[in-house]
């Protein structure tokens, strides 16, 4: 890594570091005055999951790719998260939610993900049914993943299936089948063409930065109110940061270099 | 005693969080975060037995309990005993036919139902209501579609389309030399410059 792009990671992440340090106690205190606006995906989910407690069915989450090591660890992470708010909410019912996983890291996430859910509504004495866990390789552009939830979806006849991860437009095939059988779809990718293939036939789907709010918006604790509060206060930085250098072009091309020049001085520019 | 294990996995994981990023930041530690790196390679490795075990642990399951959707895992376990016994054997031709020719054809298989999938989104998207989002979903899924046709191949496009091959490409009616010369895949798609004469 050359020194500059070092300098530049370091400064990243110690701000968003230093955000969540301060958000997270903002959050805490504030805990009634902070309200979250609404997101039809994570709206319908805790009714999806009940309509498949009632219906003895169990719910499929999917979650394609995202694994641990690497740029996906993040995203792995926020699925793994998707997976435990689903399957605390189905750990009332008798029929544990059925975890897809096509990345073989996220198999033991998956496992403690039902473990701790199970735990957390103290029903231990289930934690034996909590291995509902199917491991599938993705194949070339996850169309074997993607084709095989679709028989996942119909040997475990389940209510509901949340998509989670990396899914492209090969997540048409699965949203497909669901609106065949009638099963309640939330696709939540992470990829473009996926939020593009989810937004036309999912029954719900989670766009932009809605895929990262899970833990907000479902679990509601403190510290992930905290990290949505940091998530939020980065992102207007970020259009800060790229709304800076448009204002000085067009500004220097109207005042024919002023700003430049004021800020070459503000800053010492130049010697 | 399971809630020590806890803290003692969660100490290791910020430790080990914290020292690759002390060696990021300051490129001090580097034998230790390579020691860490290493580890973390070889467990990643080693995560393919688990996904594999889990796999027949499902399906051996299922065919055992004779649970619906028994044909499929049986399918699937004999699939992968097929392939392993091949491995074992050093039938490298016949593994490359049941990896490329077969997975390689249904994987196709599945690409042209995609194709049906994404239409009938379009469709259902359109009976919701005519609006601009939907317009331009429909107009990209046309132009993604549009441009998936192998126009080049048919020469649509006239001059261009001949250039591919290069120099033998160039002679009206010559075939463009496939891409898959480069990995040694001519006997497959009888290419022109093995075979030696064009194929019309």
């Amino acid at each position: 890594m050359d020194p500059t792009t070092r300098v530049w990671t370091i400064l990243i992440i110690v701000l968003a570091f230093a955000t969540l340090a301060m958000a997270i106690p903002v959050a805490r205190r504030r805990r009634g005055g902070l309200s979250l606006r609404s997101i039809p995906g994570y709206d319908a989910l805790p009714g999806i999951v009940s309509a498949s407690i009632e219906a003895g069915r169990p719910m499929l989450v999917a979650i394609n790719q995202d694994g641990i090591g690497g740029t996906p660890t993040p995203y792995a992470l926020i699925s793994a998260e998707i997976a435990y708010q689903v399957a605390v909410r189905a750990a009332i019912g008798e029929r544990a939610p059925v975890l897809a996983v096509s990345d073989v890291t996220m198999i033991p996430i998956a496992y403690s993900a039902q473990r701790r859910a199970v735990k957390a509504v103290g029903r231990t004495e289930r934690l034996g049914q909590a291995k509902r866990v199917q491991w599938y390789a993705p194949g070339t552009r996850s169309l074997a993943f993607a084709a095989i939830l679709t028989g996942v979806a119909g040997n475990e006849r389940i209510a509901g299936g949340v998509y989670s991860g990396a899914f492209g437009a090969e997540l048409a095939l699965p949203l497909w089948d669901a609106t065949n059988k009638r099963i309640y779809s939330i696709a939540a990718s992470h990829d473009i063409e996926g939020q593009a293939v989810g937004y036309v036939m999912a029954d719900y789907a989670l766009l932009g930065d809605e895929f990262s709010l899970s833990g907000a918006y479902l679990g509601a604790d403190g510290a992930q109110m905290g990290s949505a509060l940091a998530q939020t206060v980065l992102q207007f930085l970020v259009i800060l940061g790229l709304l800076i250098p448009v204002v000085v072009v067009i500004g220097d091309a109207v005042t024919s270099g002023a700003i430049t020049r004021f800020l070459t001085g503000l800053f010492g520019g130049g010697g | 005693m399971s809630r020590l294990i806890g803290l003692l996995a969660t100490a290791l994981a910020i430790s080990s969080g914290l020292i690759m990023l002390i060696g990021l930041a300051t490129g001090a530690l580097s034998s230790l975060t390579n020691l860490l790196l290493q580890i973390t390679i070889i467990t990643a490795g080693m995560a393919i037995i688990i996904g594999v075990v889990n796999l027949l642990s499902v399906h051996l399951r299922r065919i055992v309990g004779r649970e619906r959707g028994l044909l499929y895992s049986l399918a699937l376990v004999l699939s992968f005993l097929l392939v392993i016994v091949l491995y074992a054997l050093g039938a490298d031709a016949e593994r490359r036919i049941l990896l490329r020719d077969v997975e390689g054809s249904i994987e196709s298989a599945l690409a042209a139902l995609l194709v049906f999938a994404l239409v009938y989104g379009a469709y259902r998207l359109m009976r919701r209501g005519v609006t601009w989002a939907a317009l331009l979903f429909t107009l990209a899924l046309l132009i993604t579609l549009l441009g998936a046709l192998p126009f080049s191949q048919l020469g649509v496009f006239g001059r261009n389309s001949r250039m591919d091959g290069g120099g033998s490409g160039k002679r009206r009616g010559a075939r463009p030399v496939d891409r898959h010369c480069a990995g040694g895949d001519c006997r497959r798609y009888a290419c022109a410059d093995r075979a030696g004469t064009d194929v019309p």
